[in-house]
């Protein structure tokens, strides 16, 4: 065969393709279970205007434009006021600014506009800040509730290091009983009856998130979001039940604890150690809601880390406020970050869709302000995602309007944000990710190392809002005030 | 980027793959320009315009191929050229040692040689794993300052220089004549980065015969080339993306079932990528006028890890063996001291599959997955031996007593041996996909966390609940893997009438097939990624 009727068959295909792509509909054919696509042909010559669905928001200077964004492009009347389920009845009274229990003796002779001091990223976080300074007296809590970012303790690990680090503090915080993922901070076996558990094993538990099977009939589940119980019946012939506990890490300031504490359904009860334990047996005998098992010092700061595998942050107003509220005042939880928003992507094609995420949300914080009023939050938006767009990998197109809602979002909620996908380099950046071996081939996971990254970046963020507000408190010969006794911080 | 940087520039965040837009234009103005080189005519006599066609063919396609490694390497064009000049000038040394009746001159030069190729793989390739075994055996922390990047098929040219000076030195061969004959041997672009390796007694004869393609090798060429590309992005690229490559990320995140479900996948998924772009290798060569040695013979349909061996891979596996296996000493000697067959073939092999082992990849991963298959290869010849010391002449009986019965069993067993083979290779498989793709200064640790990983989940935490909910909702993986392995088992007589009927299309039809088919992969090239489904809580 000559090479000329190859260069034919060639230009032959070629032809039929062209055609193809000319005779197929823009929109593709939809044959039920799938779409058949082909590329226009602009797309071929790499003309093709920008996608309708893709939003610039590069024109974004602050808040306020991205609100009159929403503005232009919605109305209110089509959308539902409330997307939540009406299944927990709160209350509890409106509580005023918390207050540091030495203030009126110390601190403030003329109290200052504290909450003024920061700049507009670190404002809301005050509360907090000022909390820190009884940290060498007294455990002070932060509960870093995400998806499955976080799992793993991956980005809370840098935090927690960083800020016990420069604070004190020790251990891990809190733990589920049965680890059914692992984390890497802490090693955990699960004995019933003397018979190591495995990940199917062990005692029957309860999630607010994941599938609805594992969903209890009432709202207790402790601020883990998953209930694990302990019952007679399943621990046939014993009620004893071995709890195997160690750090993955022999250095880094979480493989220190002295005190365990055993969040329960009736009470809590607490453990003093004698000094750091390298390895914990911890025995339970009886029937039992086990909440959560925290490895902590009684001083200094303390970093829960509880991942939601999945969650997009719906779930917390199906969690009992009561319970929630007993854990943050008993616990002194002075901040709460929550890490959502990654698990709705995939899902969100439209303005209206980041719009109903943004009202679902803010009925979340909502919720959670009124259970722990002493404390600050801070909301961390999604980071760069990628998904396939015509064979390429790309940001979520309604991604950057996300990170940007959820801006809006938290200046109206008064609460802190931190975005994680600008942290990371905007649009696109996820690629650059993946290329330092910081994420995953999936382009929406962080690698250990990516997670260590960007949980230092996290950190480095945080520690320079602490290092403003000390600056700031100096210049203005404002004296913070110290607790001596511990737990006389009070609500 | 403007539009002459695209096309001529090497951009590393987008190296020239088979699966490109970018390479089927590109290999569709080379094939027009080679078809113009082919219709050159010297003003002399026809012998004379055969001999020039063929010599500015070959010097075409080679400079072809520095700029198809280019696009895929940049730079490290450098290191193809000097590893050319290097290699050519070795081998006309050796040669004329060899004239010259100077044998310890011309084990020199060869050693020289081999040295020369293996130093630069080993300092490409093999710097972090060295440092981090000299680190671990004397308690040093020296680290590699400036990043060591790996110039894309180095593995592959090397071999394929060394069995070039390799069979000069032998005599197999006579050395090339020009330096860009032997440029073209070298780096000829369809096999160039993923193999087949090929020998020179194989490829460098045909640098010297006339372009020639048949209706039926045309066919036969369309045909590897759709067979590889459908390989490639369906069962490849897809499965890795949606699934295998999550697993293998952390598989800490993942219950046993689907650990072990990602180490099956995992080894369609590596077939199909390896097999596929050879396939596209062969088909491309071929539709030149080259032919390229088989790689792949369904590996899978193996009954023993020997006979894997000979169909995974058949070009590196015919190149260990003759230069590695062989010069170790075969079956004869062990040492270079003759001792029983059974213990020279053992050793021998099972030396020679951690030398393959360490081919593959810089970790100690790799080492061990060469040394499973090189225990496997072992264990299996002494079973086989057993049995047939056990069995005696009872399977000869049986055949002649109760035909009807010796062939259902012999068909179990052979079923049983398949599954066993592929069971066992998949296994090692979790240490090769462990180590593989990873940043070299950490490859060793990850990978053996890795594997460590997989194997307590597959062991620990098997999780049979979610098998169910795993099956609906990842359909799509679980039926292209079945629908992979499938295809991969029918019969080889199915598969060549198929591929003859192909072949033989008119050409209109073929020309439609391969537009439907294209029009497929588009949609999987262009599909939605499989979200995240959690079964884990």
């Amino acid at each position: 065969m000559r090479p000329y009727r190859v260069i034919g068959f060639i230009l032959l295909c070629c032809l039929l393709l062209v055609g193809a792509c000319l005779l197929f509909p823009t929109s593709g054919i939809n044959l039920g279970f799938t779409t058949i696509t082909m590329p226009t042909m602009a797309h071929l010559l790499g003309n093709e205007p920008e996608q309708a669905d893709t939003v610039d928001i590069s024109f974004l200077t602050d808040n306020l434009l991205a609100e009159t964004l929403f503005q232009d492009t919605l109305s209110s009347d089509t959308l539902p006021t409330d997307t939540l389920p009406a299944k927990v009845s709160v209350n509890i009274p409106q509580q005023a600014t918390p207050t540091i229990h030495h203030e009126e003796e110390t601190a403030w002779e003329t109290p200052p506009p504290i909450d003024t001091l920061l700049t507009d990223e670190y404002k809301y976080l005050t509360q907090f800040f000022l909390s820190l300074s009884c940290a060498d007296s007294t455990s002070v809590r932060i509960v870093h509730w995400g998806d499955s970012q976080i799992e793993e303790d991956r980005m809370t690990r840098e935090l927690r290091r960083g800020l016990q680090g420069k604070y004190g503090g020790g251990g891990v915080g809190i733990i589920p009983l049965h680890q059914t993922i692992p984390t890497q901070s802490v090693r955990q076996h699960l004995y019933l009856s003397g018979v190591k558990q495995n990940i199917s094993g062990g005692p029957k538990r309860y999630l607010v998130y994941g599938p609805s099977s594992m969903h209890r009939a009432f709202d207790v589940y402790g601020v883990m979001g998953q209930v694990a119980q302990l019952d007679n019946d399943l621990v046939a012939g014993s009620e004893d039940v071995e709890l195997q506990i160690e750090p993955g890490y022999r250095q880094g300031t979480e493989s220190y604890f002295n005190r365990i504490r055993i969040f329960r359904n009736y009470e809590d009860s607490t453990i003093l150690l004698p000094d750091s334990t390298t390895r914990y047996t911890l025995h339970l005998r009886g029937k039992w809601d086990i909440y959560g098992i925290s490895l902590e010092t009684h001083k200094g700061i303390i970093v829960d880390n509880i991942p939601m595998r999945g969650c997009s942050g719906y779930v917390f107003t199906q969690m009992n406020a009561d319970e929630l509220r007993h854990y943050f005042s008993t616990t002194n939880t002075r901040l709460i970050i929550l890490q959502f928003g990654g698990n709705v992507m995939p899902y969100t094609t439209s303005r209206r869709q980041v719009e109903l995420y943004r009202q679902s949300m803010t009925a979340q914080i909502a919720y959670l302000k009124r259970c722990a009023p002493q404390a600050s939050f801070l909301f961390i938006g999604p980071g760069d995602m990628l998904t396939s767009i015509n064979g390429e990998l790309q940001t979520y197109p309604m991604l950057p309007l996300m990170d940007a809602t959820l801006r809006v979002m938290c200046a109206e909620q008064q609460i802190a944000y931190w975005s994680l996908f600008h942290a990371m380099g905007g649009k696109g950046s996820m690629t650059q990710w993946q290329e330092k071996d910081f994420a995953r081939s999936d382009g929406i996971h962080f690698s250990q190392k990516g997670a260590a990254h960007a949980g230092k970046l996290l950190t480095e963020w945080m520690l320079q809002g602490i290092q403003e507000f000390q600056d700031k408190i100096q210049q203005q010969s404002l004296v913070l005030p110290t607790n001596n006794e511990e737990d006389n911080v009070v609500f | 980027m403007s539009s002459f940087e695209y096309i001529f520039a090497f951009n590393n965040q987008s190296p020239l793959l088979f699966t490109q837009t970018y390479f089927w234009v590109f290999f569709a103005v080379v094939y027009a320009i080679y078809a113009l080189v082919l219709e050159v005519r010297s003003k002399n006599t026809a012998s004379s315009s055969g001999h020039l066609r063929l010599h500015l063919r070959n010097i075409y396609l080679m400079l072809v191929s520095w700029f198809f490694y280019y696009k895929t390497s940049g730079i490290f064009l450098l290191i193809l050229l000097f590893i050319t000049l290097s290699d050519w000038s070795f081998a006309w040394l050796i040669h004329r040692a060899h004239r010259q009746g100077k044998l310890h001159l011309k084990n020199l030069w060869l050693t020289l040689s081999v040295l020369i190729d293996l130093g630069i793989l080993c300092y490409f390739k093999y710097a972090y794993f060295g440092l981090d075994v000299f680190n671990t055996l004397f308690g040093t922390h020296l680290t590699i300052t400036e990043k060591i990047l790996l110039p894309v098929g180095i593995s592959f040219y090397i071999f394929q220089v060394i069995s070039y000076t390799t069979d000069v030195y032998r005599g197999k061969v006579a050395p090339v004549k020009s330096p860009l004959d032997f440029g073209f041997f070298v780096s000829f672009f369809p096999q160039l980065v993923a193999g087949p390796i090929v020998r020179a007694e194989e490829f460098i004869p045909q640098l010297y015969k006339p372009f020639f393609l048949g209706r039926r090798q045309f066919g036969i060429a369309i045909f590897w080339i759709l067979n590889g590309l459908t390989k490639k992005i369906v069962l490849s690229d897809y499965l890795a993306v949606n699934f295998i490559d999550r697993v293998f990320d952390n598989p800490l995140l993942f219950s046993g079932f689907e650990n072990m479900f990602a180490v099956f996948t995992y080894s369609l998924q590596v077939y199909a990528d390896f097999s596929g772009y050879t396939d596209i290798a062969i088909g491309l060569a071929l539709l030149m006028g080259f032919y390229l040695p088989k790689n792949f013979d369904s590996p899978y349909k193996s009954r023993t890890p020997q006979e894997f061996w000979r169909r995974w891979h058949m070009s590196l596996s015919r190149w260990l063996k003759g230069y590695v296996y062989i010069p170790l000493g075969g079956n004869r000697t062990l040492f270079g001291k003759p001792v029983s067959k059974l213990l020279a073939s053992n050793i021998n092999s099972f030396a020679t599959m951690l030398i393959g082992g360490l081919w593959h990849g810089a970790s100690w991963n790799f080492v061990i997955w060469g040394g499973l298959n090189g225990i496997g290869m072992i264990f299996a010849k002494c079973w086989h031996a057993l049995k047939v010391k056990v069995l005696g002449r009872l399977p000869e009986k049986m055949q002649q007593l109760m035909p009807r019965l010796y062939r259902t069993i012999i068909s179990f067993d052979n079923g049983l041996c398949v599954l066993m083979t592929f069971t066992f290779v998949t296994f090692t498989r979790l240490f090769f996909r462990s180590g593989s793709n990873l940043d070299p200064e950490t490859a060793n640790r990850v990978a053996w966390e890795t594997a460590q990983n997989m194997l307590s989940q597959i062991f620990g935490a098997w999780n049979s609940q979610i098998i169910l909910p795993f099956l609906v909702e990842y359909k799509t993986i679980v039926l292209l893997f079945l629908f992979g392995m499938l295809i991969h088992w029918l019969p080889a007589k199915f598969k060549h009438w198929y591929r003859l009927q192909f072949a033989l299309m008119p050409l209109w039809l073929m020309a439609l097939v391969v537009t439907i088919v294209i029009v497929v992969l588009y949609q999987f090239v262009t599909a939605d990624m499989q979200p995240f489904i959690y079964f884990q809580f």
